[in-house]
């Protein structure tokens, strides 16, 4: 019992030292460190179950996004087995036991003839197999003439990116992590538990309690409101398409604490930028340096809230906990600055603790990611009412036309690169019926539901058609604007994309066509009609 | 001695550079709606007739070049009351005049229908130019055979419908594919067989597109581009593979101007040193030229001042004439710089024409560039090599194979694009001689940008960890 304490103890100080370093590298921890940091992962008991199944499980992903944690976590759970890592100093010898599991943590540490030696060997002894692998050595392997296992595993892992429903070949788990968005699922809320008790005064503070970390801490500790609206400005990144990543996630929540360190004397107005609710916006982070330009409390008008924070009367608000700040106003009669300074640290904190406020209308006013976030959602269970929305929109931008429920084929045919084509125009529509929405992941998050897989974009296609008009958050944005005709690049890009998925539409020619032409220049719609036998031109 | 017949520089300019490069780069910048019907109009025999829809649409000082009455003289009808044709004529010019190259004199309309192909020599050989890669070394003649046949019909598209009414009858049934093509531009020398084989190459598999299941305006657009940037490849390349025997880096900024200083900085002079190197060529022709009329034998000074001074100058507007006065003294210090009395005088022929031009290459190789998205910014300095949206689909089919499936791996592309035509966006051990060198992390991230903009525009699909397909527009643009 003693040496257990001794080794929790030892345990926590590991953390600590190496929270205090922003060391998050979980296929460097050893295992204490693993158990104590582990967030209970939905995907763990699936490549588990395969691996007792003797299956070969693939885990596809970014740098970052936890293949070697959640291998590592699947082993651990495994009854008595034993594991055979594959490494170039270890590379597989036969025969393997039966009960063995060959790991290949990382495949692209070695060469592609040590990573095909020990899925041959696998496969041979009939062993499961479970690899961690990137998407640049995956294609390597998949190009190599000896690779057929994971050119299989390739067009697995691309079907579902782009949307399709592709089933696990036999004897197979593929997964790829790229598709999760782990501000979705219950990961923050998890990783925020795991991190809290371990938070303690800084270098300067010593034990004082008062240090802005643990006041921070201790917050956030006590208010379920607070962890959840700091999970849900991550999930504005994740609306937006943004993939964040399992270490940016930990990175994030260690900088909103261990990353701060007070100075010595310093007073109330300088600890103000101490506490999470300020870190959450510093910009010695990306990911606080993005949703700080998305969306800061700060910038959120609330008339009869501003008066009563600007002048310290905190207990006239709803803040969930105490809040014992000075008040801007009395600090703003030395220096304005100061009080400034001091008021958006009241006004982060109010976010955070308020009872009344409604973060997500909150959010949706500053930022159009929470809308995009729906459009995604509702892709996969409505997908004709996300392409109605689309198609609105498209015919709006190119025609200023208000139907959404067909699409015209709107066209031009300029040919110069440095001038805005000013005239579109369709003689076609056809019915949305025509077209198909694919919304990446789809296939994943079916299957793991609370796994946290969600798309960052929506393809668009003519049904039938493999050219696809990508929907990101950009894409999406850029469509609600007026269509300019002046240089913008940006306005460019999705013109051009449109030119080319137009150019798809499986339109026939008519043969008196009505032409609907659009002059953006003159904002005129003029409407014609051809007749190329009697070699004639109507107004209509 | 008795001196040899002077040189004529225009007339040996015109032979020499225009015909053997099959592009005039001191004439007006020609947009690629005139490369397109330039291309169109020297590859294919038949009549050309397209005035009705010139009287249509062609404007003059702002006005429409023809008034109601006597456009209602055509054989179409249109509407009767003035103030509706004045809309339907608007609406015409919106649909085949956009790019502002319709006029009574010279016309080309933006293609959708081969009956509206004119005569107008805008293009100033570039159409003429590709119309010899496709037919030549391209190999291409089935399929513009192909295209042709396909413009006959009609097409989903409001452009072609508005074409069909205003051509007269007849004219898009007589043409036929133009057998005599050859001739003794570079396109058929052995020395730039390779280059003339992969830009006669790119316009078949364009001319593949069009004359298949993609669709037809998209497919002219491409060709339109891809005709241009030919000439602005060949302008490069050519004089590089002639005095250097490799090409010249043509690095491209591929994202947000100016976002990446030292690419910036590296592909401006990627610029500088495609006009040096057409000017040392030219240097290098002079001197073949002089060595031609003077055999083994060196002029005096003296005979080398008097022949100088009989040559004809070269003379353009914007450039300087009144350098041709002072050749013999230019002659004098290349001589007494240690050159021979030929090399002497080639130099000071070189110099002379230069200066005749005056910044005439530069800006026609800049504006030409903007027209068809390999030069940017549109405004402001420093011009650059670039990569704009409208012509991603020539980049994209400059890099694909003739037996690729649906994708090609982003590096593989890259490395091709690099191979046949010396275009780099990405880190290659070329970039790094280049002077001023853009940082490898700049290239990294200019070939990241690039990637990002083709899946942008549906012409790759990337997937985790930034590895890209390009999409192969040959299997994926099928209606």
């Amino acid at each position: 019992m003693a040496s257990d304490v001794a080794s929790s103890k030892d345990t926590r100080a590991a953390l600590r030292e190496m929270l205090e370093r922003g060391a998050l590298y979980a296929d460097r921890f050893p295992p204490s460190l693993r158990d104590a940091l582990d967030v209970p992962d939905p995907l763990t008991e699936p490549v588990a179950a395969a691996l007792m199944e003797r299956k070969s499980v693939v885990l596809s992903g970014n740098a970052g996004d936890g293949k070697s944690h959640l291998a590592q976590r699947a082993l651990d759970t495994l009854p008595s087995r034993s594991c055979i890592q594959v490494t170039s100093d270890h590379p597989v010898t036969e025969p393997i036991p039966a009960d063995a599991v060959v790991f290949v943590r990382d495949a692209s540490a070695l060469t592609n003839a040590e990573v095909l030696s020990a899925v041959t060997a696998a496969h041979t002894a009939q062993a499961p197999l479970l690899i961690t692998i990137n998407e640049g050595p995956l294609n390597s392997l998949a190009a190599d003439p000896g690779g057929r296992f994971f050119q299989e595993v390739r067009d697995v892992l691309h079907a579902r990116a782009r949307g399709f429903a592709a089933d696990d070949p036999d004897q197979m788990l593929i997964l790829s992590l790229s598709g999760r968005q782990l501000a979705k699922s219950d990961f923050v809320e998890g990783a925020l538990s795991k991190l809290l008790p371990l938070v303690g005064p800084c270098s300067t503070c010593g034990t004082s309690r008062d240090c802005p970390r643990v006041v921070g801490a201790r917050a956030l500790k006590r208010s379920r409101r607070a962890r959840e609206r700091v999970a849900a400005l991550l999930q504005l990144l994740t609306d937006r398409g943004r993939h964040v990543s399992a270490r940016e996630i930990w990175l994030f929540l260690t900088d909103m604490f261990f990353a701060w360190t007070c100075t010595p004397g310093q007073d109330e107005v300088d600890r103000a930028a101490g506490y999470f609710w300020e870190r959450l916006f510093a910009p010695d982070n990306r990911l606080s340096r993005e949703i700080a330009l998305e969306f800061d409390p700060i910038n959120a008008p609330m008339a009869r809230e501003d008066i009563l924070l600007w002048q310290g009367k905190f207990d006239e608000l709803d803040y969930d906990q105490d809040f014992a700040g000075l008040a801007p106003a009395s600090a703003a009669r030395d220096s304005r600055e100061d009080g400034l300074r001091l008021f958006a640290s009241a006004k982060r904190a109010y976010f955070f603790m308020s009872k009344s406020i409604d973060p997500q209308s909150l959010l949706a006013r500053q930022s159009l990611a929470p809308d995009f976030g729906r459009l995604l959602t509702t892709a996969s269970s409505d997908p004709r009412r996300v392409i109605r929305e689309l198609v609105g929109l498209i015919n709006r931008y190119r025609l200023d036309a208000r139907t959404e429920n067909d699409l015209w084929v709107s066209r031009h045919h300029s040919m110069a690169a440095h001038r805005r084509p000013f005239a579109l125009a369709a003689a076609t529509k056809l019915p949305i019926e025509r077209l198909d929405i694919s919304v990446p992941f789809a296939f994943e998050n079916a299957a793991y539901k609370s796994a946290g897989f969600f798309p960052d974009r929506l393809l668009l296609r003519w049904t039938g058609s493999e050219q696809v008009l990508a929907v990101s958050f950009d894409t999406w944005r850029r469509l609600q604007e007026e269509r300019s005709l002046t240089v913008d690049r940006d306005q460019e890009g999705l013109d051009f994309a449109l030119d080319l998925f137009m150019s798809q539409a499986p339109a026939t020619a008519l043969e008196d066509p009505e032409v609907h032409f659009y002059d953006h220049e003159r904002q005129e719609e003029i409407v014609i009609r051809l007749k190329p036998a009697d070699r004639s031109i109507e107004l209509l | 001695m008795l001196l040899p017949a002077p040189i004529d520089l225009q007339e040996w300019f015109n032979s020499a550079v225009e015909d053997f490069l099959s592009i005039a780069p001191t004439s007006v910048s020609p947009q690629p709606v005139h490369v397109l019907n330039g291309f169109f109009h020297n590859a294919l025999t038949g009549r050309r007739m397209a005035r009705t829809a010139t009287d249509a649409v062609a404007t003059r000082g702002g006005k429409w070049a023809k008034s109601a009455e006597e456009l209602r003289e055509r054989p179409v009808t249109f509407p009767r009351s003035d103030q509706d044709l004045a809309k339907v004529r608007r609406a015409l010019a919106g649909l085949i005049a956009t790019d502002r190259a319709v006029f009574v004199g010279k016309a080309s309309f933006q293609l959708a229908h081969l009956g509206l192909v004119t005569s107008d020599t805008t293009h100033f050989r570039l159409g003429a130019l590709a119309a010899k890669l496709a037919l030549g070394p391209g190999a291409a003649s089935d399929e513009l055979a192909g295209v042709v046949a396909r413009l006959r019909e009609p097409q989903p598209n409001p452009h072609w419908a508005v074409e069909a009414v205003l051509s007269e009858p007849g004219v898009a049934d007589g043409l036929e594919v133009r057998e005599d093509v050859v001739d003794g531009s570079w396109v058929f020398g052995h020395s730039h067989e390779a280059l003339a084989h992969e830009l006669g190459g790119l316009l078949r598999r364009v001319l593949t597109l069009l004359a298949g299941d993609a669709d037809s305006l998209v497919s002219l657009q491409t060709l339109a581009a891809a005709a241009t940037w030919s000439g602005l490849v060949a302008y490069a390349q050519v004089p590089a593979l002639a005095v250097r025997g490799e090409f010249v880096p043509l690095l491209c900024e591929a994202g947000a101007p100016g976002e990446l200083p030292s690419l910036r900085a590296s592909s401006a002079n990627a610029l500088n040193v495609v006009h040096s190197s057409f000017e040392e060529w030219l240097r290098v022709r002079l001197r073949g030229e002089v060595e031609a009329r003077f055999g083994s034998q060196q002029p005096t000074t003296e005979e080398a001042h008097t022949y100088l001074g009989e040559c004809r100058p070269y003379t353009l507007a914007g450039g300087s004439g009144k350098l041709h006065e002072r050749l013999p003294s230019i002659f004098d210090l290349w001589h007494r710089d240690g050159r021979s009395a030929q090399e002497a005088m080639a130099n000071a022929l070189q110099d002379g024409l230069i200066a005749g031009m005056g910044d005439k290459p530069r800006k026609w190789f800049s504006a030409v560039g903007r027209h068809c998205g390999l030069v940017g910014p549109r405004r402001g300095y420093p011009a650059r090599l670039r990569v704009e949206v409208a012509l991603v689909p020539t980049l994209v089919l400059a890099g694909i194979a003739d037996d690729d499936g649906e994708s090609v791996a982003f590096a593989d592309w890259l490395a091709r694009l690099a191979d046949r035509f010396g275009v780099f966006f990405g880190p290659h051990p070329v970039c790094r001689r280049m002077v001023p060198r853009a940082s490898e992390e700049e290239l990294e991230r200019n070939a990241s940008d690039l990637a990002s903009l083709l899946a942008s525009l549906g012409l790759a699909r990337r997937y985790s960890d930034g590895v890209t397909e390009v999409l192969n527009p040959l299997r994926v643009w099928q209606n």
